[in-house]
């Protein structure tokens, strides 16, 4: 094996590394490799990986993000040593130029000299990227090597593997960038921002088609109410009151009214004042006309003429009447004086027949008492006269008869005729009586008739007017004053006429113009607010169209970067890919599947790989290698992409550092991978790391360590135990 | 900023359509344009398509600029288009708002002549004109967007789309005549369509001349902002 180590004067190749209270080392411990190949071996746990981490902390001050977000004093200190005391020292050599990195977390410091120069902090870290070439992220890919970074490429969620592929590549930082730029977030929000404006303009719609199909109706109407198009505005509705007024003081003029005066109707809601004033105006116009103030007392007259006929007709019918029923007494009573005659002639017989009644009463009384006497008596004389009574029962008997007859026959007729001539005297009486009261009316309605007489002789203002002339003048005076009115009718009525097209316009104006043009307001008013609201909206519009632009710039970008990403995987595998491949060769062996194919491929939003395996020997025979190789061919040839990555980075350090890189390797790839490890060796300063004896025999069997330092890390007490030996060469 | 800016003289192609765009054949383009750095060519566009912000309003655009960053396909503006071309071409700003602003009044003044037909509207727009009487027939009531559109469609059922382009030119062309344009040739076979020129400024006296740096604007802007001059705002920020 050809052995190098300080004899390519353009890299770094790795002298030695300087471990002061550093996780496994508690206290200082110092790995020399010199520029030359080693090889570091030792079981589990006694601190091969604090070396590694050792190597990465003291350049870089961290770890790779997916390792340890941040150093921490938990995770760097030894158990024994004290917090934040840590440091590191990292020389590298490139022919005769030494560049030693210091780090010291007790003292915040981070040292870097180079020849003359000695820089701290952000200098050194520029004067380090600057000679290395490289940044912690390409260190952890292309120069230091481990297992773990391929193990994605053996998962089976594509995700996982793309995710994998890119951390080889060098693409997870491009792949960060485009999983933190969303556009869709941007769409969203713009569209969130168009859908507030969508929801306004439908709101203002709706109440928009509400108040045009109002507006339309309302226009119709006023179409109807024969209103041209330039009415059909506030200006219009100002002209058509105006024009009314002037019309209104015309007909003032003409039938010699007062003018009144009309407030403009400036708006609509003084349209409905104009209205009402010109209502009261008519009306005044109408009062306080000529026509009307002569009108007035002539129909006055003519009611007070009309009436006075008609109560002169009523009065005279009356005393008329009164007359003839009087008239009708007399024709079958005799007149009032003969039944007075009468009546004093009854009155008379009445008193004689009272007197021959009381007269045969007593009569009839004596005989009685006679009769009574001679019944208790025997008497043989008169009691009065004293003659002898010749026959005493025959007085009695005559008594008794003549008591009888009295009874019987006289008093009984005059009974009757008093009876009679009684109720002649009441007829008498009541007829008298009825005479006197018709007597009583005709007097009355005769002075009834009498003063209506008088009244209209005022009316008509003459004198001596008889009874049987006063409807005749009447009617005279009722046809002159009749004539007087209707002549005056006629102006009234065409002022009547002239006043009701005022009002039937004013009317037309109320009823079409007035609610079209409140409804117009609405119109109006709904369109200014509509207005307002798209200024309000117009900064929606701009944020939205703001969003939108973000989302096109982002995806734009996104682009960008994908075409980018996909240039520079498709570039990188490229190179690395004849090394791969053989490499893939070397380590894999595969008897049919013996090409190893990595390319990009472009999707929507992301790129994707395939890593397939296929057979030059059969054609289209390519097949994803995960579905076709083992688990150790796999890794096999997921570490010869790994290493033909890693050789073909460019910076400047001329070192693989290689983890453990037998794992889940059967003893025939661990062969081939000791044959790799030597090879590459040939080419730049390689160390390995392995805990696996079988793989440290094949490397010696391989002549690795021929060439190579080696650093046996026997046992760890709170430190490793090392024993190292130099290459021979660098002995000699 | 300047605001109120006419040019001495335009050549305009009309344009009326129901559609969402129009067509420039290259004959009427080439009509448009001028030696005489005064003459604009200019596309004046009406659209009747269903779209509110957009029925009823003319676009006018110079038609040099526009076809040098509007068109696509060589022949044709979309309203997007001339709503973009607007907005870059502020020296037709003046023309705009003398248009925009009086076009809804003067179509409602000469609406019923309009329905009558082509050639009544032409003779009364042709003798108000000649006595300088147009403006007496503007009312002085804002034009609601509602009674604007209905106006427009009335035209447009009552004669068709063809008749109405024509009226709608015409009435164009004396709506710029309005605006100070003494000369006022419309062609009715030929091109362009309208022909305005001999510009006087002080036709109208009511426009002025204001030169103010976007600063200043800025703060006119927001003084007329706070004392509620809607109007106002919406004159300034359209420049």
């Amino acid at each position: 094996m050809t052995t190098r180590a300080t004899d390519g004067p353009e890299r770094w190749r790795l002298a030695s590394v300087t471990v002061v209270d550093f996780r496994g080392v508690l206290g200082n411990q110092l790995f020399e490799f010199n520029g030359y190949p080693a090889l570091i071996w030792g079981n589990n746990g006694v601190g091969k990986s604090t070396l590694a981490l050792a190597l990465e902390w003291t350049l870089f001050g961290a770890f790779p993000s997916n390792a340890l977000a941040a150093p921490k004093d938990a995770f760097m200190s030894p158990v024994g040593g004290g917090s934040k005391v840590c440091k590191g020292e990292v020389v590298f050599v490139r022919g005769k130029d030494r560049l030693v990195v210091r780090r010291d977390a007790g003292a915040n410091t981070f040292t870097v000299e180079f020849g003359d120069k000695k820089m701290r902090d952000d200098d050194a870290r520029m004067l380090l990227e600057d000679q290395l070439g490289l940044d912690m992220d390409t260190f952890v890919r292309a120069v230091l090597l481990q297992q773990s970074k391929i193990r994605g490429l053996l998962l089976d969620d594509v995700k996982d593997r793309n995710k994998a592929l890119d951390r080889l590549l060098g693409m997870d930082a491009a792949e960060a960038l485009l999983e933190t730029i969303k556009p869709k977030s941007f769409k969203d929000a713009a569209k969130s921002w168009r859908e507030d404006i969508e929801d306004t303009q439908a709101h203002y719609q709706s109440q928009s088609d509400l108040l045009e199909k109002r507006f339309n109706e309302a226009q119709q109407e006023a179409r109807a109410h024969r209103f041209l198009g330039r009415d059909l505005s506030g200006a219009g509705l100002k002209l058509l009151y105006a024009e009314l007024g002037r019309d209104l003081v015309k007909i003032a003029g003409k039938y010699g009214a007062d003018a009144p005066q009309l407030p403009a109707a400036d708006t609509v809601a003084g349209a409905k004042k104009t209205s009402a004033a010109l209502a009261k105006a008519v009306n005044q116009i109408r009062l306080s006309a000529e026509l009307q103030k002569k009108l007035t007392p002539i129909e006055k007259r003519l009611a007070a003429l009309e009436a006075a006929s008609e109560q002169w007709s009523d009065l005279s019918e009356q005393r008329d009447d009164a007359q003839k029923d009087l008239d009708g007494m007399g024709k079958q009573h005799g007149d009032v004086k003969a039944v007075a005659k009468r009546r004093a002639e009854l009155e008379q017989e009445l008193t004689r027949l009272k007197e021959q009644l009381r007269s045969a009463s007593e009569l009839r009384a004596l005989l009685t008492q006679a009769r009574v006497y001679f019944e208790g008596n025997i008497v043989d004389a008169c009691p009065v006269c004293e003659q002898s009574i010749a026959q005493p029962k025959k007085v009695l008997r005559t008594i008794g008869e003549r008591i009888e007859g009295l009874t019987t026959k006289s008093v009984r007729e005059i009974e009757k005729t008093l009876e009679k001539a009684t109720t002649s005297h009441a007829d008498l009486c009541e007829t008298e009586e009825r005479f006197q009261i018709m007597q009583a009316a005709l007097a009355e309605a005769q002075k009834r008739v009498e003063a209506e007489r008088k009244t209209i002789m005022k009316y008509l203002e003459v004198e001596g007017l008889v009874d049987k002339k006063v409807s005749a003048e009447l009617a005279k005076a009722i046809a002159d004053v009749t004539e007087q009115r209707d002549e005056l009718s006629k102006g009234v009525e065409s002022m009547e006429k002239d006043l009701d097209a005022i009002s039937e316009s004013d009317r037309a104006i109320r009823d079409g113009l007035v609610p079209f043009l409140e409804a117009r307001e609405a119109v109006e008013a709904h369109e200014h607010e509509w207005k307002k609201a798209k200024n309000g909206y117009a900064d929606a519009e701009k944020k939205a169209s703001e969003m939108d632009d973000r989302a096109t710039q982002l995806e734009n970008i996104k682009k960008a970067i994908l075409t980018a990403k996909d240039e520079i995987a498709s570039e990188t595998l490229g190179k690395a890919g004849p090394r791969a491949q053989k490499l893939y060769e070397k380590l894999v062996q595969h008897p049919l599947f013996d090409r190893l194919n990595v390319k990009t491929a472009v999707k929507a939003n992301k790129v994707d790989y395939s890593f397939e395996v296929s057979s030059s020997a059969v054609g289209k025979s390519a097949r994803e290698a995960r579905l076709v190789l083992s688990d150790g061919q796999l890794t096999a040839a997921a570490l010869a992409l790994f290493y033909a990555l890693a050789e073909s980075g460019q910076h400047g350090l001329d070192l693989l550092y290689i983890d453990d890189p037998t794992q889940n390797l059967d003893h025939a790839r661990k062969e081939a991978m000791a044959k790799v490890v030597v090879d590459l060796a040939t080419r730049k300063q390689i160390v390995v790391s392995t805990q696996d004896e079988d793989f440290v025999v094949l490397l010696r069997d391989a002549g690795f360590e021929e060439g190579s330092v080696v650093h046996h890390i026997e046992e760890w007490d709170r430190r490793p135990t090392v024993s190292s030996t130099m290459p021979k060469a660098s002995q000699t | 900023m300047t605001l109120r800016q006419f040019p001495k003289a335009l050549r305009i192609e009309s344009k009326f359509t129901t559609g969402t765009t129009i067509a420039i054949p290259q004959r009427e383009r080439e009509a448009l344009l001028s030696k005489d750095q005064d003459v604009v060519g200019v596309i004046a566009a009406l659209f009747w398509c269903g779209k509110r912000d957009v029925d009823g309003r003319w676009f006018i655009v110079d038609a040099a600029e526009s076809f040098r960053s509007g068109p696509t396909d060589g022949g044709s503006l979309g309203v997007q288009d001339l709503q973009r071309i607007e907005k870059g071409q502020a020296w037709l700003a003046g023309v705009r708002h003398h248009i925009e602003q009086t076009w809804p009044p003067f179509l409602r003044a000469f609406r019923d002549e309009a329905l009558v037909g082509h050639e009544a509207l032409r003779t009364e727009l042709k003798e108000l004109n000649r006595l300088g009487r147009l403006q007496e027939r503007l009312a002085a009531d804002p034009v609601l967007e509602l009674e604007h559109r209905n106006a427009v469609c009335e035209i447009l059922d009552h004669h068709g789309a063809a008749v109405a382009g024509h009226i709608f030119q015409d009435l164009l062309a004396y709506l710029l005549a309005l605006a100070g344009y003494k000369r006022v040739q419309i062609n009715p076979i030929g091109v362009p369509d309208i022909e305005v020129s001999d510009f006087r400024s002080d036709v109208i006296s009511d426009l002025v001349t204001l030169t103010l740096t976007r600063e200043q604007l800025d703060r006119l802007v927001k003084l007329c902002q706070a004392a509620g001059e809607s109007e106002l705002v919406e004159s300034l920020t359209r420049i």
